[in-house]
């Protein structure tokens, strides 16, 4: 996929590791664009929308806000683990995201998965999952695994 | 032979051509001295032209805050141009808002400094210094959290408020080629002016925290700039809540230290907020200090103690501990630091006591 100025900046900023020491891209050598366009792609194939996963996601968020530890309908642990400070969205929408974590361990599969409040904007606004390699990349297939979300069709 | 002279003669015009570029954009791009006017003359700068405004100002040790290294993502290198420079750029766009395009405010790392320009940057930035300092004490706090003791190298002592803080700068590391800069209160007392002590929690990913905490080692030198920040000790009040999660310790226990120390006339009491035990830090150090001070109280709390914690003391949400301990608001203050979500539990909290906002102080960063 033919990447623009826009996203090829925006790519080099990611690169620099000035926002994240994992760089968003981890060890990915492909073009941000093409990242994009094979997560979709996948996506599509799993019956998923970009909107379904974050929505799920930010529901585990929500639940865990509060007390920072919870036991969601007895098949999820939830925690959150939240950091001072902000961190910009690399797309440079103006977009600022807590430094928060949240890890959900389904008790029945005892499968695991973390993300960061940046990741639900990433998906839902730029159907950014980060690259392979990199601590934050939200593999759809093992997410929707986990997190046990219905596909959208 | 055909073959080879036509090589050799594309291989001498690219080459006359790169010189062509280079020459051109030698004599194009060659700004000379540009004089950057801050605050209507009361500095005036002579600076190489051709760098962003950013570099240009910090080349003369003015420094404005940025935690991107000057990629035009944080947003906060803001100044006012008192003429413009040109339209705002794309990559501005995004950080600014309408009434500050009006008033001429833009993200100096993207302003090109290509003529002279007069700026307006608020007076306190003036004092900001960049130190070179040599990290004496490393300590695990928890494990995610250490502190670290600077000792000042050049210049050899700081002036700051307690409650404010320094901008560290990384070093390049492994997949990390550039410096970055992140911002960290400071921790010990105002009056021990040739150190410095930060708490700094680890963030998964970080790009700062995790030089600090994996690359960085006692005898290694680091450079900050600062001291920066609003979140300082404000006139009135004669009881004084301080609330505080994770490393949002650092600053209440520079307030906490520097208002013991000059022995202001004020209670005090401090709740710390963790989810379990092995969340909380200085509980010792906080305990000695309210055994010595009828006037401190400290309150720690956790949100998720498991059996295995052996925790006896306030369990909760730290909102909900403070709500049991404090009854109204008269003749008080409350400084909060923490996550963003803390913050604004706090808020709510302390307005449904009867705080008004003008009561309250936080650390917006």
């Amino acid at each position: 996929m033919k990447q623009g100025p826009d996203l090829r900046r925006i790519e080099d900023n990611m690169r620099t590791g000035t926002l994240a020491a994992h760089q968003f891209l981890g060890t990915d050598r492909r073009a941000l664009a093409d990242i994009i366009l094979q997560d979709q792609l996948l996506l599509e194939q799993l019956g998923l929308t970009n909107q379904a996963l974050a929505e799920r996601m930010r529901f585990f968020t929500d639940q865990a806000a509060e007390k920072g530890f919870k036991v969601v309908d007895k098949r999820f642990q939830v925690e959150r683990e939240e950091h001072k400070g902000t961190i910009p969205c690399p797309f440079a929408d103006n977009f600022n995201a807590a430094k928060s974590i949240t890890k959900v361990l389904n008790l029945q599969t005892g499968g695991e998965v973390i993300w960061s409040d940046l990741n639900i904007h990433l998906i839902e606004e730029h159907g950014f999952y980060e690259g392979y390699g990199s601590p934050f990349r939200v593999d759809p297939t093992a997410y929707a695994d986990v997190l046990e979300i219905k596909k959208d069709k | 032979m055909s073959v080879f002279l036509t090589v050799l003669s594309l291989s001498a015009l690219a080459t006359i051509l790169a010189a062509v570029v280079v020459a051109a954009d030698y004599k194009l791009n060659n700004y000379g001295i540009c004089a950057i006017d801050i605050n209507n003359g009361t500095r005036v700068l002579e600076v190489n032209g051709g760098s962003s405004l950013l570099t240009s100002l910090s080349s003369q040790k003015v420094f404005i805050p940025s935690a991107c290294g000057g990629k035009a993502t944080c947003g906060l290198c803001k100044v006012t141009l008192v003429e413009s420079a040109g339209p705002v750029l794309p990559t501005e766009e995004p950080f600014l808002s309408g009434p500050e395009r009006d008033a001429g405010v833009r993200l100096a790392c993207q302003l090109k400094v290509k003529h002279d320009l007069k700026i307006l940057i608020p007076e306190e930035l003036f004092n900001i210094k960049q130190y070179r300092t040599r990290v004496r004490r490393i300590t695990d706090l928890t494990h995610d959290i250490k502190e670290f003791e600077f000792e000042l190298l050049e210049p050899g002592s700081i002036d700051f408020k307690a409650g404010q803080y320094v901008q560290v700068d990384s070093k390049p590391y492994d997949k990390v080629p550039e410096p970055v800069s992140r911002a960290y209160s400071i921790a010990s007392l105002p009056s021990e002016k040739n150190k410095v002590e930060l708490i700094i929690r680890l963030v998964p990913g970080g790009a700062c925290t995790t030089f600090m905490h994996n690359h960085v080692q006692e005898g290694d030198e680091i450079t900050f700039a600062g001291p920066f920040g609003e979140f300082y000790l404000r006139e009135g009040g004669d009881e004084l809540i301080f609330i505080a999660g994770g490393s949002g310790l650092a600053p209440i226990r520079s307030l906490i230290l520097d208002i013991l120390e000059k022995k202001l006339d004020k209670k005090m009491k401090f709740f710390f907020g963790a989810v379990r035990k092995r969340d909380l830090y200085y509980v010792d150090f906080f305990r000695e200090l309210a055994a010595r001070h009828p006037n401190f109280t400290y309150i720690p709390a956790l949100s998720g103690a498991v059996p295995e914690d052996a925790w006896d003391g306030e369990e909760g949400l730290i909102t909900d501990v403070v709500a049991r301990h404090v009854e109204d608001a008269v003749g008080k203050q409350a400084y909060l630091c923490g996550s963003p979500g803390m913050i604004n539990a706090c808020l709510q909290v302390l307005g449904k006591i009867g705080f008004e906002k003008k009561s309250i102080f936080y650390d917006e960063f």
